[in-house]
């Protein structure tokens, strides 16, 4: 179960030199659908000391879209990698399961190459439209 | 106009230092622009949906006046009002809070309260029509604390991209033209010197040239 206590790779990436300010409202750590299901009230502790609180709502659908299994292998919250210049967001993740939320969500395939997701900022602004709270942006030059 | 900013010492060190600087400027610029653009669809998402909550909820307080109309008509107005002092609140609203790109924005979660639940519809009246106007009256409440969650979120991401505006114009307009400027005049200051030591070197090259020829 990829339930790992430091930050993940994918994070410590975001938070080197002068983007740690930038980025603050990342999560210290993520953790997966199934976690945040049996929490109460489900919530992440951000770099920045605050509280980023998911809406019940948005977890059952997500649970309703993926296996039981995959629910142990989603990380939430879902990190949308913003670059400068670029007209579409990369979400890096080795897991499919992040493709295939996002498929279900778009109703197109949604193919991860290289570990590397990408979609464009029409479909951004869907994606957060149904996902408003289980996912986060992130700044990078 | 942009200003020169002031350097203390027209050195290499501080040409390098100002290089470096206005890279990161210029990095920093790239993010802010950036988180200015997703800021600015976040609004105007959240703009459409309160526009469609907001239609919504005055269908829903037609439907609901309208009910409350038939039932009072029905049983009375002292019954209703009976009932309606009654009625307790359905569900208790926890005030949470989520990240939008780095703004910090309320949500509302709802919820029930189980005991209390009965007691919500028009408990003492169990005619259709009333437990109607409980149930639409509570649809009501829900988007109001709906709206209520946008409409904030709407006011806090307006004062971000103000703030992140200004800090934007004042990486483009200032601060980076200000650094060019500084670069610029240091360069320039730098390549006179050298001119001028390339000039000085020629003369005494000369000096000692016409010295050595003197000599002989």
């Amino acid at each position: 179960m990829p339930t790992d206590r430091t930050i993940d790779s994918v994070m410590l990436k975001y938070l080197g030199n002068e983007f740690r300010t930038v980025n603050a409202q990342l999560p210290r750590i993520r953790k997966t659908l199934n976690e945040l299901l049996k929490e109460t009230q489900p919530f992440v502790l951000l770099h920045d000391g605050g509280r980023h609180f998911f809406r019940r709502r948005e977890l059952d659908y997500l649970a309703e879209i993926i296996s039981s299994d995959e629910c142990s292998t989603l990380m939430l919250p879902i990190i949308f990698e913003v670059g400068s210049g670029r007209m579409e967001v990369i979400v890096r993740s080795q897991d499919p399961t992040q493709a295939k939320v996002f498929a279900a969500i778009l109703d197109i395939p949604v193919d991860s190459k290289g570990g590397m997701i990408r979609i464009s900022r029409i479909q951004l602004s869907i994606l957060r439209k149904k996902l408003q709270t289980t996912t986060l942006y992130v700044f990078v030059p | 106009m942009a200003r020169k900013i002031h350097v203390t010492r027209p050195t290499k060190i501080e040409l390098t230092r100002l290089k470096r600087r206005l890279k990161l400027a210029s990095r920093i610029q790239k993010i802010v622009k950036d988180r200015l653009s997703i800021l600015i669809m976040e609004f105007l998402q959240t703009v459409r949906e309160c526009a469609s909550i907001k239609e919504n909820l005055l269908g829903q307080y037609d439907q609901a006046f309208r009910s409350l109309l038939v039932t009072e008509g029905y049983h009375g107005r002292a019954l209703v009002l009976q009932e309606i002092l009654l009625a307790r609140m359905p569900f208790e609203v926890q005030y949470l809070s989520r990240n939008v790109a780095g703004v910090r924005v309320p949500l509302f979660e709802l919820q029930e309260i189980e005991q209390e639940k009965l007691q919500t519809e028009l408990s003492g009246c169990s005619s259709a029509m009333c437990e109607k106007t409980g149930r639409l009256s509570r649809k009501c409440l829900e988007t109001i604390v709906d709206l209520s969650e946008r409409q904030k979120t709407l006011e806090l991401l307006g004062s971000e991209i103000n703030k992140v505006k200004r800090i934007n114009n004042a990486l483009e307009y200032v601060i980076i033209p200000g650094l060019e400027e500084t670069i610029k005049y240091l360069t320039m200051k730098f390549e006179e010197r050298d001119r001028e030591e390339a000039d000085r070197l020629k003369r005494v090259k000369l000096l000692i040239e016409g010295r050595q020829a003197y000599a002989y």
